[in-house]
């Protein structure tokens, strides 16, 4: 009944996290023997009744809900397949990403979005052997134009959105530029100073857990924008 | 071929260099030491130094190597071609595949497969210099990369060889040992605990010989898990820093 680890401390894999029974684990930990034991080299965080270990690095696995940035790699007779940088490949139907109607005879699917497109995409279903299904239904999704596209660890990405997007949002008011952040830890940046916004994702990404992070960075912004 | 007296240990009862018969050789480990792959890890002990890296989870390519339930793994163990006294031919040889293969069976227990249907995970081992032990020292390369790749894992896979010289036990054996000695015993175990995951035999030795190997590497294994956590933590802290 005792935390071997205590929260925010770093385990490797096979690490006892907590010893007895009265906790459930969440993510990234497995229980045996009436231990509850690490799956990722990382950090330790409970929460309530449960504890997880969040991973420092990984590849990104869909799940359903998610708004990812995803990469058209091909494109076929009646729909396409999105790289969402993650070990599997999503597809795209006609239906959940277009709202116009489409003669398949006549018209080309390339003219909607072709290969090397980048688009914002909602995940939404994902089944047991991993074939992954995206679409355009979601209002925050779309084709994006211009800007560049930053990749930081996806076990990272809800500290860059930070609580409610506090986050975000400051780098997006002090840099004037757009942001999105996918998911699966791809962010897009477009706008004035596309150079200071994606240093300050990068040094949200490196100090993510640092507490009161956000006041840090908004200071470190300030700072920034006045050289 | 004349045969030609081989000595093993040195008139006070230690090794030819300078060890006792339980000591590991000095060990150094490093991990994230390439910039493209997801993972990777540098592991020297003695004159024998492996570089191991990770790729994936990822798509898997040829399609029918695919498992609907669980990730392959695709490991390939090689040897450059200076890594020994003479240049080595290079190229994947029996040898290699053989120890490819056996490395693969030791890590696979400890990764949570059945995560990653239908993907795989590229894992090499690069054998830069050889002087024994060279498939213990790549095995514990490689679950250093696999960590640090972020994989999950039940636990860390360490791996010692042991072997017998002369008649008596000795812990991690060296090229020479190997080479001249009676048998060696190479052994890998989950969390330096008692989950054995790879366990071969090579040589002539008794019965209370082999129990005395088996035990003797396992040692070396406890010590070699300790010093891999040791590392991860210590690169992760500075990297948070």
């Amino acid at each position: 009944m005792t935390r071997v680890k205590e929260e925010n401390e770093l385990v490797t894999p096979g690490d006892v996290v907590f010893e007895g029974e009265d906790i459930h684990p969440h993510s990234g930990v497995y229980e045996e023997d009436s231990k509850i034991i690490s799956e990722f080299m990382g950090t330790v965080e409970y929460s309530g009744s449960s504890v997880r270990v969040v991973p420092m690095s990984g590849r990104y696995i869909p799940s359903e809900g998610d708004i990812v940035i995803g990469e058209v790699s091909s494109v076929s007779f009646s729909n396409w397949r999105v790289d969402i940088d993650s070990p599997y490949e999503a597809m795209m139907k006609i239906d959940v990403a277009v709202d116009e109607y489409i003669d398949l005879d006549e018209d080309d699917l390339s003219d909607y979005f072709d290969v090397g497109d980048a688009i914002v995409t909602e995940v939404t279903n994902v089944t047991e052997g991993f074939d992954v299904n995206t679409g355009m239904e979601d209002r925050r999704c779309r084709k994006l134009t211009g800007g560049r596209i930053v990749k930081i660890a996806p076990s990272k990405v809800p500290r860059v959105i930070g609580r409610k997007g506090t986050m975000v949002r400051q780098i997006k008011e002090k840099t004037d530029t757009t942001i999105i952040v996918g998911q699966n830890g791809l962010v897009w940046i477009k706008g004035e100073n596309e150079n200071l916004a994606t240093k300050a994702v990068k040094k949200v990404e490196r100090e993510a857990h640092i507490d009161g992070l956000t006041d840090k960075m908004a200071e470190w912004l300030e700072n920034e924008v006045e050289n | 071929m004349s045969e030609e007296e081989v000595q093993f240990f040195q008139e006070d009862g230690t090794r030819m260099d300078g060890r006792e018969k339980s000591e590991v050789r000095e060990t150094t480990m490093e991990v994230g030491v390439l910039d493209e792959a997801d993972g990777s890890a540098m592991v020297e002990t003695g004159n024998t130094r492996v570089v191991a890296s990770v790729f994936g989870p990822q798509e898997l390519h040829p399609k029918h190597l695919q498992e609907s339930d669980r990730a392959v793994i695709k490991m390939r163990y090689n040897m450059a071609p200076f890594s020994v006294d003479d240049r080595m031919r290079p190229g994947p040889n029996r040898r290699a595949k053989e120890i490819g293969l056996v490395a693969k069976r030791a890590l696979e227990p400890a990764i949570r497969l059945e995560k990653f249907p239908t993907a795989g995970i590229d894992i090499s081992m690069e054998v830069i210099e050889s002087d024994g032990g060279t498939r213990v020292t790549g095995i514990n390369a490689a679950a250093l990369a696999l960590a640090d790749a972020g994989i999950p894992m039940k636990g860390l896979v360490s791996a010692c060889a042991s072997g017998v010289v002369d008649g008596e036990v000795v812990n991690d054996v060296n090229g020479l040992e190997d080479k001249k000695g009676n048998a060696d015993v190479p052994i890998a175990v989950i969390n330096g605990g008692d989950e054995i995951t790879l366990l071969q035999m090579d040589g002539d030795l008794t019965k209370q010989q082999v129990d005395d190997c088996i035990s003797m590497a396992k040692k070396g294994c406890e010590s070699l898990y300790e010093q891999q956590r040791q590392t991860l933590i210590e690169t992760y802290e500075s990297i948070r820093q």
